[in-house]
């Protein structure tokens, strides 16, 4: 699914440039289930922007599913985000103006799907969620569980094989958490692959592997924060 | 696409249901701008018609030539003479200056006239002229009459062709009364037309409209007149005015003794003059138009601009969201100059809705209620073409350089500096 050899970023901001990844190099292959862990500032969203093609590489090669992104022009890299990959945040990033319903319809738009097929797609994926009650309703009349919902929901739009996610949980108490992670697991179980960015070590040793990070790099396992 | 469009446009009302104030004075903005420049270039262009209509009513390239006081001395004679000439010196300039006048006439003019038809009387001034004075005047018959013929001249015949008021005044109507025999000043005359109903800007001794016209030769039958009150004459397309003078100059001068060039020997209404200067002045009127036009609208036009500029400000997060979930770089920049385009279109629109109503209705609604009519002081105001394109050309202009430019930057934004996604 993902290959990447000798990834570097460098950030230039004035005449002070910063290093967020070096020299990374990771195969993920298809229907893995990914922990991605370490500190703030260790590279984890930088990475996670890469893999997701929001942000290109300063070196090294990644290949998706086998294609060099590098060699991709705009408008391919918007069709592997709307239709390859879902990405879930950890602010969820809905349109506040916009239901429930609408929400998940955004990727379909994009998508150019008839109206009638995304307003099936949109209830089954909210009914899916849980959520059949609450298609009309906007993001502020949420709680943030239900919020993530509609953002899991939104991600699975076009059916992607590839799910990235960002502190699913972080923002959500420990019940509503696992029940999103129930529905990671579920997602993994119907042979998507996942990776996940995570905060929470418990939830990090539930999944079959985990990917450490520290100051840009990967690494074995973590240093002991001194 | 067109599920693309169904998102553009209903995310435009909902940008316009979010900022409703700021929508409305931008959309006002607009549409004022619109209904301004309209405006003006309608009643400019009405002011123009009519003077160009009025100016005509008096006559088509036409000088009008009285008698006059030399100004300077020759061949031994004192200037201060006064220079007079017969109908036979109008005939022979009519010979004669065949190069650059097209059409000459004599006019013996006689004030407070006795006309009567049956029990209705009316004073009137009177021409006798020669036939071609009517076309050169614009002194047009009514159907079913004619004006002066050669005919009428040689024979001395009694006929008279009437202005539209005083035969209103004769016979309390224009029409079916050619043929009918009236008395001026107890002498039978047949009526053998009536003016047609013109306006007329400028004049010498009354207005067409409250005169009568006879054959010159009948009127000296009746006044012995030894000279015409003045001559009438009109340029040949495409010639000079000034040369056709000169060559009534070059006829009279050596028949009167006086110096060609001395210009106050006659008496001359060069009636082109007038037209010149209000061609003039239609020029500097619509460039000043113009120039309001331009100002007004480009002040409405900075107004979407900006209102364009926040909003994609505002959205930059939603635009990144929407990158991120897979919208192509012209699907955004699609939506912002849609909406910057509808907001123009919008406010255009209802500019040109109410300039055009304006202009078609309250005329006649004026006319109505108020009892004035607007053409007798400005014109009929009339949507001029001029302006309706230019306002539609700006408002193009505007639209797009409002909407494209922070369109633009808005689909130039990187889902990463957009918005921090992870």
């Amino acid at each position: 699914m993902i290959r990447m050899s000798n990834v570097s970023k460098v950030y230039h901001t004035g005449s002070i440039t910063f290093e967020a990844l070096r020299d990374v190099n990771i195969e993920i292959k298809e229907r893995e289930y990914c922990a991605v862990v370490g500190p703030s500032g260790s590279g984890k969203s930088t990475l996670m922007n890469i893999i997701g093609c929001l942000d290109d590489s300063s070196t090294g090669e990644y290949y998706l599913r086998g294609q060099k992104v590098a060699n991709m022009t705009q408008n391919q890299l918007a069709d592997i985000r709307n239709k390859t990959i879902g990405f879930v945040f950890q602010s969820f990033n809905l349109l506040p103006y916009a239901t429930a319903e609408e929400n998940v319809e955004v990727p379909l738009l994009f998508a150019g799907q008839s109206r009638k097929l995304r307003l099936e797609r949109c209830r089954f994926l909210l009914e899916r969620v849980g959520l059949a009650d609450k298609m009309k309703n906007r993001p502020t009349e949420m709680s943030g569980g239900e919020m993530q919902r509609v953002a899991v929901a939104r991600a699975l739009a076009n059916d992607p094989p590839l799910i990235l996610a960002d502190e699913p949980t972080g923002n959500l108490d420990t019940r509503t958490g696992g029940a999103i992670v129930d529905l990671f697991n579920e997602l993994h179980d119907e042979g998507r692959t996942i990776i996940m960015i995570t905060h929470d070590p418990n939830i990090a040793a539930q999944l079959p592997r985990q990917i450490y990070m520290q100051d840009g790099a990967l690494v074995d396992r973590l240093r002991a924060a001194s | 696409m067109s599920s693309f469009r169904l998102i553009s446009i209903r995310q435009f009302f909902k940008d316009i249901s979010r900022q409703k104030m700021r929508t409305l004075l931008t959309t006002v903005g607009i549409f004022w701008g619109t209904v301004s420049v309209v405006l003006l270039f309608s009643v400019g262009k009405g002011l123009q018609e009519m003077m160009v209509t009025n100016s005509k009513g008096l006559g088509d390239r036409i000088s009008i030539v009285w008698p006059g006081v030399t100004a300077k001395a020759w061949n031994g004679m004192p200037q201060g003479r006064r220079i007079r000439y017969t109908e036979s010196d109008v005939r022979e300039i009519k010979e004669n200056a065949t190069e650059t006048i097209s059409a000459i006439s004599v006019e013996y003019r006689s004030s407070a006239f006795n006309m009567k038809f049956g029990r209705s009387t009316a004073s009137a001034s009177i021409s006798g002229v020669w036939p071609a004075f009517g076309d050169m005047r614009n002194i047009l018959p009514q159907e079913g009459g004619r004006f002066l013929n050669q005919l009428d001249l040689e024979k001395k015949r009694r006929v008279v062709f009437l202005g539209d008021e005083i035969a209103e005044k004769l016979f309390g109507k224009t029409s079916e009364i050619v043929g009918k025999t009236i008395n001026i000043n107890k002498v039978p005359y047949v009526v053998i037309g009536v003016m047609q109903k013109k306006t007329q800007n400028s004049a010498y001794a009354g207005r067409d409209k409250d005169k009568g016209f006879i054959p010159s030769t009948t009127f000296n039958s009746m006044m012995n007149r030894r000279y015409p009150s003045n001559f009438v004459f009109q340029a040949k397309e495409g010639v000079e005015m000034a040369s056709a003078i000169d060559e009534v100059h070059r006829v009279l001068a050596p028949r009167y003794g006086y110096d060609p060039s001395d210009t106050k020997a006659l008496s001359i209404w060069d009636t082109t003059k007038n037209g010149k200067f209000w061609v003039n002045f239609f020029v500097i009127f619509r460039s000043f138009l113009v120039v309001i036009g331009c100002f007004t609208l480009i002040t409405g036009g900075i107004g979407v601009a900006n209102i364009m500029h926040v909003v994609v400000q505002e959205r930059t997060k939603e635009i990144g969201i929407k990158i991120a979930l897979g919208a192509h770089k012209n699907m955004i920049l699609m939506q912002f100059l849609a909406e910057g385009t509808l907001l123009i279109v919008l406010g255009g629109g209802l500019g040109f809705a109410l300039s055009y109503s304006l202009v078609t209705f309250l005329p006649p609604f004026l006319l109505q209620t108020a009892g004035f009519d607007l053409a007798e002081f400005i014109g009929t105001p009339n949507i001029d073409t001029f302006g309706t394109m230019l306002t539609v050309t700006i408002l193009g202009l505007t639209a797009i350089f409002a909407g494209y430019f922070p369109a633009r930057k808005a689909s130039n934004l990187q889902p990463v500096q957009a918005i921090k996604l992870f």
